[in-house]
């Protein structure tokens, strides 16, 4: 039959459970059963070839929320990673940017994931001091046929402060309590030298693997068994000192040469891992530049800096407040944004009424939120 | 098309709130009112309500006093007196804080006098707006100016470091590097004086 990638499965992990049982939450992907809930989320198929390909979701009605993708794309074309780049709120649609390795032909189909549910975002304090954690998914051949040349590797995309390696384990992990991790910091039952970061280490074949040749998912060449599954671990470390920098994006590449039954090859599909770091612990300082008199008036400024390394937050949001029943009023208030000394300033007019004296004036200052 | 979910995290708006009370201005021509200045873009200056009143103000005291040109000449049979009036804009007012007990006025006053000194409204050839000076200790009148400086005489150039080696400032500056910043609580012992040139009455 033809390779089709729709028939390379992706899975995910699931402590506790009973093979198979549904894992919603990748989060919880820290080995153990495979599960048979997927990570897809949206598919389409291609009705018409070309660079560009549109999906469309008519209940997302905010790109806000929207920002980066983990993709796997099932589909004998193969792509790049791809990022949102418009989506029409009113139709649905999204285009993505990206670069599709070979054309995409009708009757493609494309899945794609949420990218931030296999890792949470890195908090400030993770950030800060540094954070290793891991992850673990299944990929399993249902092609029908074996996959030559398999392999998995990845490939930074943006460089940032995050880095991901790679190891392969064996199929001991499914199932069992073998490789459950307690907790998403706990470091798989492998040797460092298990795990590849490069695209010149690739897997082939997990070097921990115990079993007899000829029982393993591969092959004696390296190729991909029928109805077999591979475990690859995902270790995600944050450097310290990360907070404030952007997401770093790598691509988890699994590939395969051809297929036995004459399909045809390179395929090849990817998993975006990007990072969300939560730049920054707020700290918001609001002050006033003069105790203001009936009639007269303050200089207001709001001040935004990372609580654990006190640097300033530039290029965000501020929505300033007079906090009723506060008297009084305030000018350019409005459309804040911190600039580089992550302040923002406005204008505060206490009213012209000396029975106004000893009334508390209260300002506000709020960042973050959904708009 | 397959069904979707997506999980959408709801924010936590992060929330910061600083309360004042405000304190007495005055009535307008009530003795010991503090005077003010509002500059006619609100939206970048608040109004100056003045920490402490002038020692001293030339040229105004209930109202503008002019100071005409007078000249006596002798005509065939005796002499005349010719007289030139001024008028309110040709009048200069000056304010002057002397210092008092070892000082003038705070840092951050002087700052925001000269804040506005420096910051003239735009120029306008049809709607020419000004800032409005509320002499409140004197009158309840309110006067268009012009703020020609806000300046201390004593010295050519005022530059405030705020080190220790500033001879116009005592004290501690909160922000030695921004001289403009008016939260300084520093006090200057040298003389201040606001020039100003009146306009006409609102």
């Amino acid at each position: 039959m033809a390779l089709n990638g729709q028939d390379i499965e992706l899975h995910l992990a699931i402590p506790g459970g009973t093979l198979n049982d549904p894992q919603p939450d990748p989060n919880d992907s820290l080995g153990g059963p495979m599960a048979s809930t997927t990570v897809e989320e949206v598919e389409s198929t291609v009705t018409s070839a070309g660079d560009e390909h549109q999906f469309t979701d008519n209940t997302q009605t905010s790109t806000s929320h929207v920002g980066k993708w983990l993709l796997f794309v099932t589909g004998v074309a193969a792509m790049e990673a791809l990022r949102i780049e418009t989506h029409d709120t009113g139709t649905g649609k999204m285009t993505f940017e990206g670069e599709f390795l070979t054309a995409p032909q009708v009757g493609d189909v494309y899945r794609i994931f949420n990218t931030s549910s296999l890792f949470e975002p890195a908090t400030a304090a993770q950030a800060a001091q540094g954070f290793t954690s891991y992850r673990l998914i299944f990929v399993e051949n249902a092609t029908g046929d074996t996959l030559v040349n398999f392999r998995a590797y990845l490939q930074p995309l943006d460089r940032g402060r995050v880095t991901y390696r790679i190891a392969m384990s064996d199929e001991q992990f499914i199932g069992g309590a073998v490789g459950v991790l307690s907790d998403e910091t706990e470091e798989p039952n492998l040797n460092d030298a298990d795990f590849r970061q490069s695209q010149r280490q690739f897997w082939r074949t997990p070097r921990s693997f115990a079993q007899a040749a000829g029982s393993t998912p591969f092959d004696t060449s390296n190729n991909l068994n029928n109805n077999r599954r591979i475990p690859i671990w995902v270790e995600r470390t944050v450097a310290p000192l990360s907070q404030g920098f952007e997401a770093s994006a790598w691509l988890l590449i699994l590939e395969a040469a051809s297929a036995t039954g004459g399909g045809a090859g390179p395929w090849r599909t990817g998993i975006v891992l990007t990072d969300e770091i939560t730049g920054f612990t707020p700290s918001l300082v609001v002050s006033f530049d003069r105790t203001p008199r009936t009639a007269g008036g303050a200089r207001m400024t709001v001040t935004l800096t990372d609580a654990l390394s006190g640097a300033p937050i530039a290029n965000e949001s501020v929505t300033i407040e007079l906090v009723a029943p506060s008297p009084g009023s305030l000018a350019g208030e409005t459309g804040l944004v911190t600039d580089e000394a992550g302040q923002v300033s406005f204008v505060y007019h206490a009213p012209d009424d000396e029975a106004e004296v000893g009334t508390s004036v209260q300002i506000q200052a709020s960042i973050g939120g959904d708009p | 098309m397959a069904s979707r979910l997506y999980t959408i995290l709801q924010g936590s708006p992060v929330v910061a709130a600083s309360t004042v009370t405000l304190l007495p201005t005055g009535l307008p021509g009530t003795k010991g009112a503090l005077r003010r200045m509002v500059h006619p873009d609100s939206t970048n200056f608040p109004e100056i309500v003045y920490y402490l009143n002038p020692t001293r103000t030339v040229n105004f005291s209930t109202d503008f006093l002019p100071t005409p040109i007078t000249e006596v000449v002798r005509t065939l049979t005796s002499s005349r007196l010719v007289r030139f009036e001024e008028l309110a804009e040709d009048v200069i007012v000056q304010e002057i804080w002397e210092p008092s007990g070892g000082f003038s006025m705070p840092l951050f006053m002087f700052q925001q006098l000269k804040e506005y000194a420096i910051n003239p409204p735009a120029f306008s050839s049809t709607t020419q707006t000004f800032i409005n000076w509320e002499p409140r200790d004197r009158t309840s009148d309110v006067w268009k100016v012009q703020v020609l400086d806000a300046a201390i005489p004593s010295v050519r150039m005022y530059q405030s470091d705020g080190g220790p080696n500033d001879p116009n400032v005592t004290g501690t500056i909160d922000t030695p590097t921004d001289s403009m910043d008016t939260s300084p609580t520093a006090l200057l012992d040298q003389p201040v004086t606001v020039t100003m040139r009146l306009v006409e009455k609102v």
